[in-house]
């Protein structure tokens, strides 16, 4: 039945109407469902206001992003190379490691970290402010740095190195001024990816914020304040610096180059000697802030005397519930619309690839919670069901998760391939079926999973449109202000335990394909 | 003074892949040596043992009295020219070439003087000592490859395939550059190739490698024309093999093949078993005369062109007796013959070569059916 039902496609397919059809309803489905809900607040640009909260909320933000950006950068680079050089089951188990604080939804970590610095049931060095937030975002950031700077380092061809090398150049000679160079344009993706994960993070961050109100949790205050017009203002400032940086980044990265005038060799040799102890700072670094924190929770939850009450558990179920309904029916709807739009990306149909990239980078960067708010206003009149709403949200941020891999995927492609299958005399739906959806196959994988995790773990966005509804993040973040722990606890575990076999899925799913 | 030697290199790989098996080899000063053998017969992992990429499994490696088996490779001061160029892509030509002066702490000038006249001995443009690798052409990327080798100012340089990217025209013009400058610099050179079209074109000594071991080493003329075994024989050029009976009667030794006997008295049987009755005759193409009427002494046979192929300086033929089939190869100018003329094939005793008829199966060692 599968097979007539292909067949029929297939032969349709040599039709081009259709394919330009379904390319029309991706480009409408993101024009109007994803991109300008996201940035519909912007037509309240001229109309915002600059008081000292909002100014205070910014800057708070920004210097929050650039100090834990920073640290992740100082030590997740030196991470990333020795991770990339390193082989057999030590690179294994790093290179899982370093995932980890990734697959864990921000809320879960959010609690874990203040367990850790800031509750008596663990150092309780940090009070809730600056400093402990500064410890949340670096240990969320540090894998996109690490992840993003050790896949160059891995696809950079080592013969660059023997060169250096046979031409007389010692190891840290070597990364100075020919590998660090060469992925620095990697360097520079993943510190802005970071700085923009930073600025957006809303829910964990409240929960640890205290006093310190950063732009994303001030946007959350002033709505649930009913001061509509301090949430759009700091929005609307948190949407153009997003996007500016952004463009800067992109610009920076194709310019910026490492000068390496001075050269000393000999001072350079000594300091290769050192490289055991930078290796060993790295790893300290990575196990005793990042890692452990991020874990934290689960020695508390061995501390822990017996489950929370039947009633709460309930509550925890219905959360978990809503969460993963949203999630699946909005990365269902978003692979359909997504993978047209990365083909038509991929591809640069109609000369738009370009044009669209760019609109998927902007929705995402944009902050969620400001994203949230926009995605409020832009659908206020049609009186949507809450859930309705918060699945819009979601839909609208995920999108370019999977549409980023997968139109990255299709470009990289050998067209060669596709031109083959046509010469066979396949039809176009034929060869995206047994040609190129298999290949790019790990991509839509990745994608996916992407998009759904972010859809279980987000905060900000949720908050923003919520009035009552509380998927699992919103929950924690609610039982850990109200102090109760022990169920926040068992909220992270299990929504930890998902997320890593949905993890364990993907690998296998990637690997087999 | 700079003598590259290797005692008893091993090289295994994880998964027990013997790259190399006890090598022995001894490069001489200002030798131009070149590495000939099939992918995978180890000619690589012996270049890059010498350079220090691969440190052997066991074994010594020695430039001149100093042993460099355990030094690293930026110790070892070789200059190495890469098979995809491995030129630095972030950096302008200029800087490519300096990157070795600059290691050594020269003063600034002193290291664009150096780059400045690597390039032009590479015959470099010198407009476009500015650009990036990636805006010139292959032959260009490798003339900067060589003067950045070059700027190392080392005695010994290494070539891994250097010209196997390139188009033939401009590999063959780069190739005799690279011997050139060799030559004129007095400097010690290593090539690894595949093509012995390559090999016989530039070195002084080729050491011809299979299975990870040395099979031959010599000048071009001694592995084309003597050539130590068959595999030898197979791999450096086109030759005849035939499978042949020997009989021995005083000092008159003849050998049954193409359906007829042969007088092979004063063929060079140095490399067969003293009374072995069985032999593979080889013969190059170029040994063999073809005439229309029937030669006068005894070494002929009967045949019919099958194939004719014109190759510009030689006409190559293929020639269908009643027993098997002959290459011959004749000078491209003057008388040709044309298919299906029928002729006569002979050839001097004196060029064929005996080799012992190998144990396992003739296929495996030639790679072709023989008669």
């Amino acid at each position: 039945m599968l097979k007539l039902i292909g067949r029929k496609i297939d032969s349709f397919s040599k039709n081009g109407a259709i394919s330009n059809a379904l390319y029309a309803s991706a480009i409408l489905f993101f024009l109007f469902f994803v991109f300008l809900p996201a940035v519909f607040i912007l037509i309240h640009g001229l109309n915002i206001r600059f008081d000292e909260s909002v100014v205070n909320a910014l800057a708070t933000s920004f210097q929050i992003a650039l100090v834990s950006t920073s640290l992740s950068v100082l030590f997740g680079v030196p991470l990333a190379w020795l991770i990339s050089r390193c082989s057999g089951i030590r690179k294994e188990i790093l290179d899982s490691l370093v995932d980890m604080p990734l697959i864990m939804p921000t809320s879960a970590l959010g609690f874990s970290i203040y367990l850790f610095w800031g509750s008596q049931y663990g150092l309780n060095l940090l009070e809730k402010g600056f400093w402990l937030i500064v410890a949340l975002h670096t240990a969320f950031i540090f894998p996109y740095v690490v992840r993003t700077v050790s896949a160059a380092f891995e696809e950079l061809d080592r013969v660059y190195e023997t060169a250096g090398r046979s031409l007389g150049a010692n190891m840290f000679t070597v990364f100075r001024t020919i590998s660090l160079p060469l992925v620095k344009s990697s360097v520079i993706i993943g510190a802005i990816l970071a700085f923009t994960r930073s600025l957006s993070e809303t829910g964990a961050t409240m929960m640890v914020a205290g006093l310190a109100l950063t732009a994303p949790a001030q946007v959350l205050a002033y709505k649930n304040a009913g001061d509509m017009q301090g949430a759009i203002s700091t929005s609307v400032i948190l949407i153009v610096c997003a996007v500016a940086f952004l463009f800067l980044s992109k610009y920076l990265a194709g310019r910026m180059s490492f000068s390496f005038r001075g050269f000393s060799p000999k001072v350079e040799a000594r300091l290769c000697c050192l490289s055991r102890i930078k290796d060993s700072a790295v790893l300290l670094f990575f196990f005793l802030i990042i890692l452990l924190p991020s874990f934290f929770f689960f020695i508390f939850l061995f501390q822990m005397n017996g489950l929370p009450a039947q009633g709460q558990m309930a509550i925890i179920f219905d959360s978990l519930f809503l969460s993963f309904g949203v999630a699946a029916a909005v990365t269902i709807v978003n692979l359909f619309f997504g993978f047209c739009m990365a083909m038509l990306i991929g591809r640069n149909k109609f000369g738009l690839g370009k044009v669209f990239e760019t609109m998927n980078e902007v929705v995402l960067v944009v902050p969620t919670s400001a994203l949230g708010l926009s995605l409020a206003l832009y659908w206020a009149g049609f009186n949507f069901p809450e859930v309705l709403v918060i699945a819009l949200a979601h839909l609208s941020f995920t999108y370019p998760y999977i549409v980023t891999p997968v139109s990255a995927a299709v470009s990289q492609l050998d067209k060669n391939l596709e031109q083959a299958a046509a010469t066979l005399g396949a039809s176009p739906f034929r060869i995206l079926r047994t040609i190129t959806m298999p290949i790019i196959l790990p991509s839509v994988l990745a994608g996916l999973v992407m998009a759904f995790m972010r859809s279980i773990s987000e905060t900000g966005a949720t908050l923003a449109v919520a009035k009552t509804a509380t998927p699992v993040p919103v929950l924690i973040v609610n039982l850990v202000k109200a102090n109760n722990l022990s169920e926040a606890a068992v909220a992270c575990a299990i929504l930890f335990a998902i997320s890593f076999i949905l993890l364990i899925i993907m690998r296998r799913g990637v690997k087999h394909a | 003074m700079p003598e590259v030697r290797l005692k008893g290199v091993s090289k295994v790989f994880p998964g027990n892949v013997v790259a190399l098996h006890k090598v022995d080899l001894t490069v001489k000063d200002r030798d131009y040596v070149v590495l000939l053998g099939p992918s995978g017969c180890g000619k690589t992992s012996l270049l890059k043992s010498i350079a220090g990429i691969y440190p052997p499994s066991s074994g010594r490696v020695f430039i001149g009295n100093k042993d460099i088996t355990c030094l690293p490779i930026e110790e070892r001061n070789v200059g190495m020219m890469f098979q995809n160029y491995a030129l630095f892509p972030h950096l302008t030509v200029e800087k490519n070439v300096s990157y070795g002066p600059q290691m050594r702490e020269l003063p600034p000038e002193k290291t664009r003087e150096i780059a400045r006249a690597m390039l032009t001995l590479a015959k470099f443009p010198s407009d476009r000592a500015k650009a990036k690798p990636s805006e010139l052409s292959g032959g260009m990327q490798q003339r900067v490859a060589l003067a950045r080798a070059l700027a190392s100012q080392s005695p010994v340089l290494l070539f891994d395939e250097p010209l196997s990217a390139l188009d033939a025209k401009i590999g063959e013009e780069l190739r005799s550059d690279l011997r050139k400058l060799v030559k004129k610099l007095g400097l010690t050179a290593i090539h690894v190739t595949h093509s012995q079209e390559e090999a016989m074109s530039t070195a002084d000594t080729i050491v011809v490698m299979n299975g990870g071991e040395i099979m031959q080493t010599g000048t071009p003329e001694e592995v084309y024309f003597k050539p130590i075994s068959l595999f030898v024989a197979d791999f450096i050029g086109e030759a005849n093999f035939f499978e042949a009976e020997i009989t021995r009667s005083g000092k008159k030794t003849s050998g049954h093949f193409l359906g007829k006997s042969f007088d092979l008295s004063s063929s060079d049987s140095s490399r067969l078993t003293h009374k072995a009755n069985r032999a593979v005759v080889v013969i190059r193409p170029e040994k063999i005369v073809v005439t229309k009427n029937k030669p006068f002494h005894k070494n002929f046979v009967k045949g019919r062109i099958s194939m004719r192929r014109f190759l510009g300086e030689k006409i190559r033929y293929e020639i269908a007796s009643d027993f098997g089939e002959i290459i011959v190869k004749r000078m491209g100018f003057g008388k040709s013959f044309r298919n299906g003329d029928p002729v006569f094939i002979s050839f001097d005793s004196a060029d064929a070569l005996l080799f012992d008829f190998p144990a396992d199966h003739m296929e495996k060692i030639v790679g072709r059916k023989t008669t």
